[in-house]
């Protein structure tokens, strides 16, 4: 057995030996399924990838959870709650007034808003200080397209919050608290000098692959409202007259030559993107997997009996139940008005034929229930004459808008003189029928000091303009105040 | 209900009515036990029986010479016995000199002499070496038990008879310091166990298992037959668990699996047939009950909003469908009253069939086993099914080598209740029947009776989907899993007292899920049909290579273990799911039309590590034990790849001096103390890198994935570190009758890994980081007494009792102490400085406003208008208003102690045993009653709520507020009103078992056989009477932010099991 015993060491020796097999390159593991950042904008394809998501950010600033919605939409007096979603009321809250500051709806829309902020922040300092060559007309682009949408979320956050921290560069977690609220006018400045940037910068149109991208006219609408937002009629005038004197946009959505309800309806249709009525639009696109929209679900009635008129699949299931019309906006309509059938619905009829009165909206109809895609128009050209027939007194403007759907011209007859007797009036009328459920409605009314007086009948206690800074927000930082009556 | 204001753990037991419940619960029976024990423990006079001839005295030693008191005395086949006095004298008057006389003392072998003509008789006892030189399973190695300096429990499986498929079961109450939750009572769920407390706020807070010496960090244990399972041993202490180094933060599972030994093969067969009952369904509103809170949260809404009380209940009077009702909820007797709760749950039978073989000779051994359990689950479509294979063989080559292996293989099948199921049991109106018109599930639109249409999730939260039935039967939800586990070693002699053991080790662990939700949910609308299939698989494998060297000089005995050990684990799943199906006859994915998603993900991860012990005892009295681990892990960041993992511990056996030979009271004492240093790297991969993760995005038409960074770099990650000190005692009297250890441990856990909120504005919500600390402290208790041993023809009753207690509190967060919250949605859960970890941040309830005067009085501001009948919150920083500034901690789930009494007793053939066990103190969030349960949701609601106010002529108990269909005040806002308490106590397990005498079992063939019967949760008490059991759990056993949070648990069973264990 003389063998055996080297046998033995042998043994030995090659175990021991296989240890060092393990070296400590064995620890060295980075993510298998996704990409790491330490290793990322290192080529143009690879930026370009993700300058394209301040264009997902837009979607998910005007989604149905978003400020517009919430605060544009549910918390005036078009928008509210029948039925409430389970768990703790978030929406109810807020169509009643009656928001505390740890309402977690808020919250995100909050969250959503800071988070594209960072997202345009990172890239446009990518694009700053890359190595990576790239055209200076195809970087200046870029830089803009981020810009505007950071404009976007800034300028959606100073109007429902008032004061708000203002990061315009990649911060660190540890600068993030010492950022703290600044003034609205600072806030405004910053937006105005991105939306500059962008009009500057931006093309006039895009074609193939790249329609649907903003331009510098999307810029320019933008910056026609904020000049409206903070009372500078004159600047909101030139940006308006850069806009429509460019030629590009028309009532006629369509592009069939002339001008009707259809050119409306063509807007909502959901195969219908960027049109010619459209000057800035959130991109979504139905189907699986895809950068869905998320407004036809939570806009729907909260019932489980609930039949979509429109779409033959009885497996639909329920919506949300948030913004739905109230009876206000549906009688705000005129006779007549072809607008009213696809704003607001009454109701629906069960399988069992019994109707149920809970009224909805057919503005983000999309056939595919579960992964919708219709896009948002968030500046539409009826929006551009209304606005310019405000900074004006221009009573045209307004009648194109009319005259589109076949209603009687302000001060004609037939047009309801006693209920909207001044060109103020009939252009807020204007507003709130045309662009009904699109998220324009409480920004109106804030805008043109009109929030008070129109919203206190249905509030019980104090009619609210600004929404409380999330208490999660302050309970994190504790250097950011909060607004009065919160 | 009640503030937690006593910080103090100590204060808090003299303050609550149940400690004291618990406390006498805890203490009558061992002092009568005790009692008992004293009362023949203590010298017995010399009795002279009158049928007595033959008068025998003499005097009990040990083979030293020490006399033995209390040595039991009995004369063969009759019932006359005397004890041994303190010097172990005795005396006892027998028949005849035929008589034989045994000697019966715990610890010694048992001692036979027949009288002849001796009248006087000197007996040396003989230590039973196995009880003495009991050994025990420490990390990579074994120790005697008398030798350990740390604080390790240990559990003999042999010993324990509940049939349970869960292993977690036969813990309960062994070990004192270790808490076992039965988390859920599906069949197949495991049971959680934290040992110590929590050492990590967002890691892991499961122990670590550790399987015949290899550390297998995700394996289910439940996938090893508890049939093949010899012992368990919980390494508790610091610096035990510490040559584990960075897994060991939460304690060690050291499970040993049986192996063959020399001899005859022995065969061995169990079978047991269990039938499993609900323990407790919760109180549910009836009929009528739920039919009459309907129109009062109606009307209350109505009032409050300022109707007219009598203004007639129509849609034109009233404006709004939610401040009315339909016409039928005012006749009840129209409608059902459907017990849900009764209808889906079933008495569901379990057997469970183990069948093993082992044996060898002088050179091999092996141990054969095979095993089937079959669990039909108590809420209907649930099953469990699982079968297991074991082999375990080694053989001597040569002489100087030794080779073995294992190989474990578990196949099982799991189908599972969708989610939602409990909720909809316990929240389905009972209004309803079970199937309406046209064989539809019963519900509004079913039931024939007009008027419910315009309710839906208005005032009725009452619709097909919510049916329970509905989600019973349209989910088909089924798990299969295949487990192996297997390892090959060497070990070699190499030098006298020097071996090398050199070990392969691999754990393949394949998991399939297939979930089918059907078109046909027996409604009238058809649902959405879909398949998901998921496939995973985790292959993990450890190589470890160790050096074991014993020696022994004179006095000095050294042992020493040095080692290497590689662990690698990769995991890969893949998921697919498709929609649009036709019917639901062909529930795979190739029947359906729509690709919906296919999906996958990887994860790889790498452990490194060298470590060492030394133990080294000097004249078996003074012992110490010194170990170290250095470890380097994938998990963290590049600055922070390795860390050293030291411990030390020492022991003194203070009986084995001099000075304490004489002592006839201390028979053994030992005292321990040891620190410890181990760690927690129990979270996800990759946390330390910034991903840029991929979406889809649109521009026009066209779709294409942008990339957006999800996370932050922190090159810094690394280990949560936790340091344990240990202090113990050991003591053994009167010949260990009684033994007692003590331990006393304190704790203090620091880089403990946070996912830091942070201001959103910097792009995100949280950064996971080292930063943060806690300490805990605690005291373990474990009694047994030998109180009757040998006595009446072998009567014996002993009993155990375990007492346990720990406090955790948070000592550092962040840079600042930044309190942090979680979970923000239902209830706040914060860990603050000062506090518990995870305690319940919330508004303080206060009871109801009985009427508009007190609203007045109270003088408090809401955000929203208050009426008489809404609830009153306190005001607690005194601004007048109630707002978020006046949330506070009102309760943690933390239990104040934990304690177990188990009794055994042995009659001739007969054994019979109970355990008693409970928890005291630590509150609950019922996560069900805050959706609606307690308040208007237009669900089902807790019969308590009968209670509740209605009017200030019937204002029910003053504690539960009124219903009403407009809740945007404070019902939903997190308060103590949705907590409940988690003290209870139960009778664990009942056991009555029968074995057969020797001379029957052979003559029927069998070596031994013995019957029983078994009863698992046969009686419970608990204070909280809105959740099924307080041990449930919702969420990941290991996730430590979940032990005080329950939704809708799977209830707890009952179990009576009949048994049958058969050797041949």
């Amino acid at each position: 057995m003389k063998s055996m015993k080297s046998m033995k060491y042998l043994i030995i020796a090659s175990f021991l030996f296989s240890m060092n097999g393990c070296s400590e390159d064995n620890l060295d593991l980075y993510p298998l399924t996704t990409l790491s950042e330490g290793t990322y904008y290192k080529t143009l394809p690879q930026i370009e990838s993700a300058v394209d998501d301040v264009y997902r950010q837009m979607g998910r600033l005007y989604s149905a959870y978003g400020i517009p919605s919430l605060y544009g939409l549910l918390l005036s007096d078009d928008g509210g709650v029948v039925a409430q979603l389970p768990g703790t009321p978030v929406d109810q809250p807020i169509d009643r007034h009656e928001i505390t500051a740890d309402n977690s709806r808020v919250e995100s829309a909050w969250d959503v808003a800071y988070n594209a902020i960072f997202v345009c922040n990172n890239i446009i300092s990518q694009i700053e200080t890359t190595e990576v060559e790239i055209e200076e007309s195809h970087k200046k682009r870029m830089l803009a397209e981020a810009k505007l949408v950071r404009a976007l979320a800034y300028f959606n956050l100073v109007r429902a919050f008032g004061s708000v921290p203002l990061v315009t560069q990649k911060i660190s977690t540890e600068e993030a608290y010492d950022y703290l609220r600044e003034s609205p006018d600072k806030v405004y400045e910053q937006i105005i000098n991105d939306l500059t940037t962008a009009k500057n910068d931006l093309p006039e149109s895009h074609s193939g692959g790249d329609v649907g991208r903003v331009t510098k006219y999307g810029a320019a609408a933008v910056l026609a409202k904020v000049h409206l937002t903070i009372k500078n009629k004159q600047a909101a005038k030139g940006e308006l007259e850069f806009v429509i004197n460019s030629g590009q946009f028309s009532l006629d959505a369509n592009n069939d030559g002339s001008v009707n309800i259809n050119d409306y309806l063509y807007l909502f249709d959901p195969e219908t993107k960027n049109s010619k009525s459209s000057i800035l639009e959130a991109q979504y696109k139905s189907g699986p997997n895809e950068a869905n929209s998320d407004h036809q679900i939570a806009f729907s009635p909260f019932s489980d009996t609930f039949v979509h008129p429109l779409i033959d699949d009885e497996s639909i299931g329920r919506g949300a139940g948030i913004n739905t019309p109230t009876d206000d906006l549906a009688l705000e309509f005129e006779e007549g008005d072809p607008r009213k059938g696809i704003s607001v619905v009454p109701g629906f009829e069960t399988p069992s034929g019994s109707f149920v009165e809970y009224p909805f909206t057919l503005k983000y109809f999309d056939p595919n229930w579960f992964n919708a895609g219709q896009n948002f128009e968030i500046i539409r050209y009826a929006d551009i004459l209304l606005m310019y027939a405000e900074v004006t007194g221009e009573k045209e403007y307004l009648n194109m808008v009319r005259e589109r759907v076949g209603m009687p011209a302000f001060e004609s007859a037939g047009y309801p003189s006693d209920l909207y007797p001044t060109l103020e009036l009939a252009i807020e009328h204007e507003r709130r029928v045309e662009l009904a459920m699109e998220m324009h409605r409480y920004f109106d009314l804030v805008r043109t000091d009109r929030a008070v007086e129109v919203m206190q009948p249905r509030i019980l206690g104090d009619v609210k303009t600004l929404f409380p800074i999330p208490q999660y927000a302050i309970d994190v930082n504790p250097g950011l105040t909060q607004n009065p009556g919160y | 209900m009640k503030k937690v204001k006593n910080k103090n753990v100590f204060d808090r037991f003299l303050n609550r009515s149940p400690v004291f419940k618990g406390i006498q619960i805890l203490l009558i029976p061992l002092i009568f036990s005790g009692l008992f024990a004293n009362g023949f423990a203590l010298p017995v006079p010399n009795k002279v029986f009158q049928q007595a001839q033959i008068l025998v005295s003499g005097t009990v030693t040990d083979v030293n010479g020490i006399a033995l008191p209390s040595v039991t005395i009995q004369e063969k086949g009759t019932n006359n016995g005397v004890l041994t006095d303190f010097d172990g004298n005795f005396t006892i008057a027998v028949s005849s000199t035929e008589s034989i006389l045994e000697f019966n003392y715990v610890g010694m072998k048992s001692h036979s002499k027949i009288v002849g003509g001796n009248t006087s008789m000197n007996v040396q006892m003989e230590e039973d070496s196995q009880s003495l030189d009991e050994v025990v399973v420490v990390g990579y190695g074994t120790q005697q038990k008398r030798h350990l300096t740390g604080s390790i429990g240990s559990i003999d499986m042999e010993e324990i008879s509940r049939p349970a498929g869960d292993f977690g079961q036969a813990m309960y109450g062994k070990v004192s310091g270790v808490k076992i939750q039965n988390s859920s009572g599906a069949p197949g769920a495991s049971s959680r166990i934290q040992i110590r407390g929590i050492t990590s706020l967002s890691g892991s807070s499961a122990p670590l298992i550790v399987i015949d010496g290899v550390p297998m960090p995700t394996i289910d244990l439940n996938n090893i037959n508890s049939a093949d399972i010899k012992s368990i041993e919980i390494l508790k202490d610091a610096a035990s668990a510490a040559i584990y180094g960075s897994r060991a933060a939460n304690g060690v599972v050291l499970v040993t699996t049986k192996q063959g030994k020399a001899g005859e093969p022995s065969v061995t067969l169990n079978y047991t047939y269990s039938s499993q009952k609900v323990m407790n369904d919760i109180d549910m509103m009836s009929g009528p009950q739920y039919a009459r809170a309907s129109i009062d949260a109606a009307q209350a809404g109505w009032v409050d909003s300022g109707g007219d009380p009598n203004a007639p209940n129509t849609i034109e009077a009233r404006g709004h469908y939610k401040y009315t009702w339909p016409e039928a909820l005012e006749n009840p007797e129209t409608l059902w009253d459907t017990n849900w709760q009764d209808l889906t749950s079933r008495v569901a039978p379990m057997h469970k069939v183990d069948l093993s073989i082992a044996g060898g000779d002088e050179k091999s051994k092996y141990y054969l086993s095979a095993g089937v359990l079959d669990q039909e689950g108590m809420i209907l479509t649930t099953d469990y099914k699982r079968y297991t294979m074991n082999l375990k063989a080694d053989t001597k080559v040569g002489g100087w080598l030794k080779v073995g292996g294992m190989l474990n293989v578990a196949y099982d099948e799991q189908s599972v209740l969708e989610g939602r199921v409990m909720h909809t049991v316990r929240e389905y109106p009972p209004i309803y029947p079970e199937y309406g018109i046209d064989g539809y599930l019963g519900g509004p639109t079913t039931i024939g009776i007009d008027g419910f249409e315009n309710y839906y999730n208005i005032l009725l939260r009452s619709n097909p989907g919510g049916h329970p039935y509905w989600h019973l039967n349209r989910y088909d939800d089924d798990r299969h899993g295949v487990t192996t586990l297997g390892n090959v070693f060497a070990e070699i002699d190499i030098l006298p007292g020097l071996k090398y053991r050199s070990s392969i080790n691999a754990s393949y662990r394949r998991y399939d899920r297939k979930l089918h939700e059907k078109i046909d949910g027996g409604v009238a609308s058809p649902s959405r049909a879909q398949v998901l299939s998921s496939m995973s698989r985790t292959l993990n494998y450890t190589m470890e290579n160790l050096l074991i060297y014993d020696y022994t000089l004179g006095n000095h005995d050294i042992s020493a273990v040095a080692g290497y050990e590689y662990n690698q684990r990769e995991y890969y799943s893949l998921e697919g799911e498709r929609r649009d199906y036709d019917n639901d006859l062909l529930p795979y994915l190739s029947a359906g039309s729509t690709v919906y998603n296919t999906d996958d993900s990887a994860n790889e991860y790498a452990l490194m590590s060298v470590f060492g012990r030394l133990n080294y005892n000097f004249d078996g009295k003074y012992l110490i034990s010194a170990t170290l681990r250095r470890d380097g892990s994938s998990r963290f960041g590049p600055d922070n790849k390795w860390g050293d993992f030291p411990s030390l511990s020492a022991g003194w056996i203070v009986s084995e001096e001099d000075f304490m030979q004489d002592s006839q009271t201390i028979t053994s004492l030992k005292l321990r103390a040891s620190y410890g240093l181990t760690g927690n790297d129990n979270f996800s991969d990759y946390a330390w890198i910034s991903r840029m993760e991929m979406t889809p995005v649109a521009i026009g038409n066209n779709s294409s994935s942008s990339y957006y960074p999800s996370s932050i770099e922190n090159p810094d990650l690394g280990w949560e570190r936790t340091r344990q000190f240990n202090y113990g005692v050991d003591l053994g009297l009167m010949n260990n009758r009684f033994t007692l250890e003590v331990d006393y441990f304190t704790s203090e856990s620091d880089g403990l890994l946070l996912n830091v909120p942070v201001p959103t504005t910097s792009g995100f919500g949280s950064i996971f980081r080292n930063i943060g600390a806690l300490e805990t402290n605690g005291l373990e208790l474990a009694l047994t007494s030998r109180n009757l041993v040998g006595l009446e023809d072998g009567l014996s009753w002993t009993t155990q009792a375990t007492w346990s207690t720990n406090r955790s509190e948070i000592t550092q967060l962040g840079p600042d102490n930044a309190p942090l919250m979680m979970n923000r949605t239902y209830m706040d859960i914060i860990n603050a400085v000062g506090e518990v970890p995870f305690s319940f941040f919330a508004y303080e309830y206060d009871g109801v406003y009985m009427n508009q005067a007190e609203i007045d009085a109270h003088g408090v501001e809401y955000n929203f208008p208050v009426h008489p009948g809404d609830g009153r919150y306190v005001d607690q920083n005194g601004d007048g208003k109630i707002n978020a500034e006046d949330r506070t901690v009102v309760g943690n789930p933390q239990s104040d102690f934990l304690w177990a009494l188990n009794n055994t007793f042995q009659y001739k053939g007969f054994d019979f045993s109970f355990q008693l066990d409970g928890s005291v103190g630590g509150e609950i969030f019922n996560g069900s009653g805050r959706r609606s349960l307690f308040n208007h949701g237009g669900r089902n609601y807790f019969a308590l709520l009968e209670n509740r106010w209605r009017s200030e002529e019937d204002p029910g108990d003053g504690y539960h507020y009124k219903l009403s269909v407009d809740i945007d005040g404070m019902e939903k806002k997190p308060s103590d009103y949705w907590l409940v308490s988690a003290t209870y106590t139960r009778l664990r397990d009942v056991t009555f078992g029968y074995t057969l005498t020797e001379n029957f079992a052979e003559r029927i063939g069998v070596s031994s056989a013995r019957i029983y019967f078994n009863g698992v949760n046969l009686l419970h008490w608990q204070e909280a009477e809105t959740i099924s059991d307080p041990e449930n759990t919702t969420g990941s056993n290991s996730d430590a932010a979940v032990s005080g949070v329950q939704f809708d648990a799977y209830p707890t069973a009952t179990t009576y099991s009949l048994g049958l264990n058969v050797k041949f």
